[in-house]
């Protein structure tokens, strides 16, 4: 009898702790998470978010068309959480650039990504001894795409200076790229003389829309073709095929890409934070690290005319020789990169394992070594932001933490 | 009210456990401290015995399910009730009882059909020696010969055991087992076979990661993939009344390096070593499993693939209640249990920033089981796990299990 007793008064203390929610793990809060929508999708759409999410997280291996040479096996894999990659995800690109400055992307060797990866019974890549410019990069996150694509040309042409015209040391270029046979321009995106669109998306803004940059992305980095990029990078010695991936799948993953959220604000109420905002204007950083922009007429709803805060101009800019790799794509020239969205900048560490990779190559482990990496048409601000008292200094890194 | 609820458990633990103590110590015929890890399973209730002039036949089953609640970050899918197997095993022997055969057929959810785990023909020359071939079980660690559900306080099976382990891998091939009685209450026992071996979806597979439980071939009689075979063995040291200590190995070349007579790849080669230890202080139960996995990955995957993996377990139980009456039966019993366990499937360093590469799963687990006699049990789990991507991104997942399971 006593037994019983006993095994009842465990039985109802077992109920009673599985009835305690606080024994399992919890979620976290919206804005601490890159992943998510945009608000105002439809259910339709947000199905389709869905299929894009699966779409971008699906693992490729040899017999799903992988490689032959790769970098990596997934979209996820290079924008883990949605956000910036990791420099085991690296993308090293190389271009040989002559004397007279005629830039040659070896394309013929394979450039002007190395795929150091490979499938069983492939050998992987090297860069070519002719190549005199290497570059590794890291994937960007890709949270308010959707966003920096509705931008129409002309906000970003208004933003650019390229001539320094108003003397005050930043000279934003707009770049313009050749598009590719398969672009269909928005309404808002307007050629230039020469046939080009401005190129908006990649670290030297080489990619006009998504559609191009995803498909090119899954070729370079996956080595899977599409009918929008059918070919493989040469020197691989693959035979014909199939497109590995449909033009639905592609699809599933721009619009995926176009409907994620932007990045949520963290703590922009605090004192510190505040103070920060103040003097990151104050020393010039918001001349190229824009803090507002608006959208045009979009066929997504959602991305409609809206203002949103993603601290980029879209614009090219010279950051000095320290950062200059002798690399470059489009119209960017080897010391110009295009402005990097600030937004999400508090969520880095958590998609980079809990230390942070900042700069297109994640040479920056800190907030303060990518400031102390701006040159050229930084310098101005670093040198102000050099000057700054070290709380005030703390403060400007507050306000960047909580993007 | 938690605190309540932790402070009464204490009291219940110290006044159960005062009272075991006056019970002495509580035999279970599955734990009988003198079979050794090597023939446990050959000492399984039975649902059906027949022995007649020198022949005998055993056949029996057991099965297990659970049902289950885990949240991942903040995020569940929900109570869902599984039914993890439904086992027949049957031996038969005859010539006294040197010839056996014995069998274990398994239906699993997700299986067409069902999956043979073992059938193997074993012939007693000595108890030192016995020629074994069939399908058999994979001498690799205790937990997986003696993978029956109803020998354990928990519904999970270690994550090492069965994640950087092969778990339940059953292979055809054949070779030599048998058993030393060193002293009175010191055996050495030993099994060494040769196995077909593992296949390529060790690595080449979408997780995307190395994981050995993928080269487990689906279909066991078909032709192997590299007509290489691999060697397996287990050597148990069985100290009576305080456990027993084991090691074990599995090693062979995994990859297919020719198709259509054309090379595509060297040989490459995967070893997995464990040490397994059952331990007993007087009702203390300890188990414990560690595994190292060495794999030679083609150089070209990168380090996406790892080439070491490493994992453990240890597990402690303890009787609160013995000698509990239910049924008309008195062989009841209430335990206690706990586990900690951790598997990393890619050890090493990036070599892009020499920091380290992730992709790891901690866990700790706590539970109570009811154990009616020797043939079933009620299982009551709690768990916590910390996983790590590859680059050290951490998810925490955590959640509760209700199971059972049972022979017939």
């Amino acid at each position: 009898m006593r037994n019983l007793f006993l095994l009842i008064g465990i039985a109802i203390l077992v109920l009673t702790q599985t009835a305690c929610n606080k024994l399992l793990p919890g979620g976290v809060e919206e804005n601490e998470v890159l992943d998510g929508t945009i608000d105002g999708l439809s259910l339709s759409e947000q199905t389709k978010f869905s299929v894009g999410d699966e779409a971008f997280a699906k693992v490729f291996t040899a017999e799903t068309g992988l490689g032959p040479a790769f970098v990596e096996t997934s979209c996820i894999s290079c924008h883990v959480g949605d956000g910036r990659g990791h420099p085991f995800s690296e993308l090293i690109r190389f271009n040989h650039i002559s004397a007279t400055g005629y830039v040659d992307h070896l394309e013929i060797l394979g450039g002007p990504q190395l795929q150091h990866r490979s499938i069983i019974g492939y050998e992987t890549e090297s860069i070519p001894d002719k190549a005199n410019g290497v570059t590794s990069l890291l994937g960007p996150p890709v949270t308010g795409l959707g966003f920096l694509e509705a931008v129409a040309d002309e906000d970003i042409i208004a933003l650019a200076d390229p001539n320094d015209v108003d003397g005050d040391g930043i000279s934003g270029a707009v770049s313009y790229i050749t598009p590719p046979s398969y672009f269909k321009p928005f309404d808002f995106n307007k050629p230039n003389a020469d046939g080009q669109y401005i190129g908006r998306f990649g670290r030297k803004s080489s990619a006009i829309n998504l559609q191009i940059q995803t498909a090119q992305a899954y070729r370079q980095d996956m080595g899977i073709t599409s009918e929008l990029e059918p070919k493989e990078p040469e020197g691989l010695e693959v035979a014909a095929h199939e497109a590995d991936v449909s033009n639905e799948e592609i699809e599933a993953v721009i619009f995926y890409m176009q409907t994620l959220k932007a990045p949520l604000r963290r703590n922009e109420l605090d004192e510190a934070v505040v103070s920060g905002e103040t003097l990151f204007e104050q020393i010039q950083c918001t001349a190229c690290h824009v803090s507002e922009l608006k959208t045009s007429n979009f066929p997504i709803a959602g991305l409609s005319n809206k203002t949103f805060q993603p601290y980029t101009d879209l614009l090219l800019h010279d950051m000095g020789d320290e950062l200059n790799d002798n690399y470059t794509e489009g119209s960017a020239t080897t010391a110009e990169w295009r402005t990097s969205p600030l937004w999400g900048l508090g969520l880095a560490a958590d998609a980079q394992g809990g230390q942070l990779f900042l700069m297109h190559d994640g040479r920056a482990k800190s907030l303060d070594e990518a400031i102390q990496l701006h040159g050229g048409e930084g310098s101005k601000s670093r040198v102000a932001y050099n000057k700054l008292s070290e709380t005030q200094k703390q403060q400007v890194i507050a306000f960047l933490e909580s993007l | 009210m938690r605190t309540i609820n932790i402070m009464a458990l204490l009291i219940c633990v110290l006044t159960v456990a005062v009272k075991a103590q006056d019970n002495g110590d509580f035999e279970i015929e599955l734990n009988n401290q003198n079979i050794t890890s090597k023939d446990q399973r050959f000492y399984r209730p039975t649902a059906f015995k027949s022995i007649k002039n020198d022949a005998a036949f055993s056949i029996g089953g057991y099965a297990d399910g659970n049902s289950q609640y885990f949240v991942t970050d903040g995020e569940s899918e929900g109570l869902h009730f599984k039914l993890n197997g439904i086992n027949l095993f049957s031996e038969t022997s005859f010539y006294n009882n040197r010839i056996q055969f014995f069998t274990n057929v398994a239906f699993t959810p997700g299986n067409i059909g069902l999956q043979i785990k073992e059938a193997a023909l074993n012939i007693n020359f000595h108890k030192a020696l016995n020629l074994r071939g069939g399908v058999i079980i994979a001498p690799l660690g205790y937990y997986n010969q003696n993978s029956d559900a109803v020998l354990y306080n928990f519904i999970d099976a270690p994550i090492a055991s069965k994640t950087i382990l092969p778990g339940g891998l059953s292979e055809m091939g054949f070779g030599l087992n048998g058993t030393f009685q060193l002293q009175n209450k010191v055996t050495l026992t030993y099994e060494a076979y040769l196995v077909n071996g593992l296949q390529n979806e060790i690595v080449n597979n979408d997780l995307p990661k190395t994981y050995i439980p993928l080269g487990i071939p689906e279909n066991i009689f078909a032709a192997d993939n590299n007509n290489k075979i691999a060697a397996t063995g287990r050597i148990g040291l069985k100290l009576n009344d305080f456990g027993e200590l084991g090691y074990s190995y599995y090693g062979g070349q995994y990859n297919t390096t020719e198709v259509d007579e054309v090379e595509i790849d060297e040989a490459r080669n995967l070893s997995i070593h464990v040490i397994d230890a059952q331990v007993k202080f007087k009702q203390l139960k300890l188990y414990s499993e560690v595994v190292f996995a060495d794999i030679d990955v083609f150089d070209g995957l990168g380090q996406i693939f790892g080439e070491q993996q490493f994992g453990y377990h240890i597990e402690a139980s303890y009787p609160l209640i013995n000698n509990i009456s239910l049924f008309g039966k008195e062989d009841n019993q209430l335990n206690l249990a706990a586990r900690f366990e951790n598997a990393d499937y890619n050890v090493g360093i990036f070599e892009q920033t020499e920091t380290n590469v992730y992709d790891s799963v901690t866990g700790i687990k706590t539970g109570l089981s009811f154990r009616m006699g020797s043939k079933a049990i009620l299982k009551a789990n709690y768990s916590y796990n910390w996983q790590k991507d590859i680059l050290g991104n951490q998810s925490q997942t955590g959640g509760y299990q209700f199971g059972f399971a049972t022979y017939f």
